[in-house]
């Protein structure tokens, strides 16, 4: 009867649990660039917060953001939340296009299947389109609505935040 | 038993029974009836059993550290400069700092960078879990397991350091501070009007409290009707 309970608790424990950790954002980094150069900053000046509200639909709530840049290549470690917590999501752009975008951290109850590349691969490739929207369309995946908003989101940004340093 | 006396007797039992929140239910009632007269609406409660039982009173002291002339405080995870709210939140505090461009608000997993306005700069991890954090020759530096690590300029990048830097540790902050500090947590407190709402309602009992006060209301119908048909009987 112990076992049974002691399992019990076990697995609700499971249920509970605070978020998952997919990648850490230093090997994500790794992963990214192998010898990973020193970070930058770019600071969110009163000329780029119309922009960044525009894009996320709130203000980003820190002043700058920080980079890691080789080439025409750059890493964006970004948060948004989903439904009701934030989603620790990289992305890496390639002049001016996404060359990939991985959930790190994920801490809702549910839409986790964002994570897959069966979703993360269709914003290879995308762009920013004049009225910084994303130049492809992106699938949605039922019940994950709020968690696929907020990559999408995040992937306009970095696109953005990208050409701001390109610049 | 006959009918008159079965009215008679239900009605001195439902009146006895009921008493109690037919009068809170009357006296609640009366007051909010005046609430612009009597001001209820501006006049606050303060009595800590009451915040405590809203839910309103904080679990735990507010943390404060005195930093370049002014007092960074933390109270359930919310951050308050010189006792005004600013935008940002942190987990387990263990020091503050100030930089040539920033303060620095340390916790245990990560480090709060701020304007001296209060406004949020940038939310860094820590290298390390963070055991105190302290300022050398204008550097960022954090005790952690593994030692000393020192920020560069930019808070960009950690080395470790051999280094003896002043650590912060948390202080009573003054006393208009702190009160400012609990009153932003509280907001403004429970007006008069707002808690003779609930006796009213029942709702300060909670999920149950609205049905005891329908049973109380009932139960005046009741009474009503019985005293009535009491009195007509008499006649």
């Amino acid at each position: 009867m112990k076992r049974i309970v002691l399992l019990v608790l076990i697995a609700l424990a499971g249920l509970a649990r605070a978020e998952d950790v997919y990648q850490q954002p230093d090997a994500f980094l790794a992963e990214t660039f192998g010898q990973v150069p020193k970070p930058q900053v770019l600071w969110i000046t009163p000329e780029r917060r119309p922009q960044v509200k525009e894009i996320l639909g709130h203000e980003l709530g820190a002043l700058r953001v920080r980079y890691w840049k080789s080439g025409d290549r750059t890493a964006w470690i970004l948060e948004e939340v989903g439904k009701e917590e934030p989603i620790t999501t990289g992305v890496v752009v390639n002049a001016g296009r996404i060359e990939r975008v991985k959930v790190l951290i994920y801490r809702e109850s549910r839409g986790f299947e964002v994570r897959y590349p069966f979703f993360t691969d269709q914003f290879k490739g995308a762009r920013l389109s004049g009225d910084q929207r994303l130049s492809q369309p992106i699938d949605g995946i039922s019940g994950a609505t709020l968690s696929v908003g907020a990559l999408k989101r995040l992937a306009a940004l970095a696109l953005y935040l990208h050409s701001e340093v390109a610049r | 038993m006959g009918r008159r006396r079965f009215f008679y007797l239900w009605h001195r039992r439902l009146g006895l029974a009921a008493a109690a929140l037919v009068t809170v239910l009357a006296v609640s009632g009366l007051l909010l009836n005046h609430t612009d007269a009597l001001g209820l609406a501006e006049r606050r409660l303060d009595a800590g059993w009451l915040l405590d039982w809203y839910g309103l009173a904080p679990a735990h002291p507010p943390v404060s550290f005195a930093v370049d002339g002014r007092w960074l405080t933390v109270l359930e995870q919310h951050v308050y400069l010189d006792g005004q709210r600013v935008a940002a939140e942190l987990v387990e505090p263990v020091g503050a700092v100030a930089v040539p461009e920033a303060l620095v608000l340390a916790g245990r997993e990560e480090l709060l960078l701020l304007t001296r306005d209060g406004e949020l700069i940038e939310r860094l991890p820590a290298p390390a879990p963070v055991r105190r954090v302290g300022a050398w020759q204008g550097r960022v530096a954090v005790d952690t397991a593994g030692g000393v690590r020192l920020a560069d300029e930019a808070l960009l990048q950690w080395e470790p350091g051999a280094v003896q830097p002043e650590w912060s540790a948390a202080t009573a902050a003054p006393a208009a501070i702190e009160a400012a500090v609990l009153q932003a947590h509280r907001g403004a407190g429970l007006s008069w009007e707002r808690v003779l709402l609930d006796l009213h309602s029942g709702r300060i009992l909670g999920s149950w409290g609205p049905y005891l006060m329908d049973a109380a209301a009932v139960a005046l119908l009741l009474l009503t009707l019985s005293g009535l048909h009491n009195a007509l009987r008499r006649r």
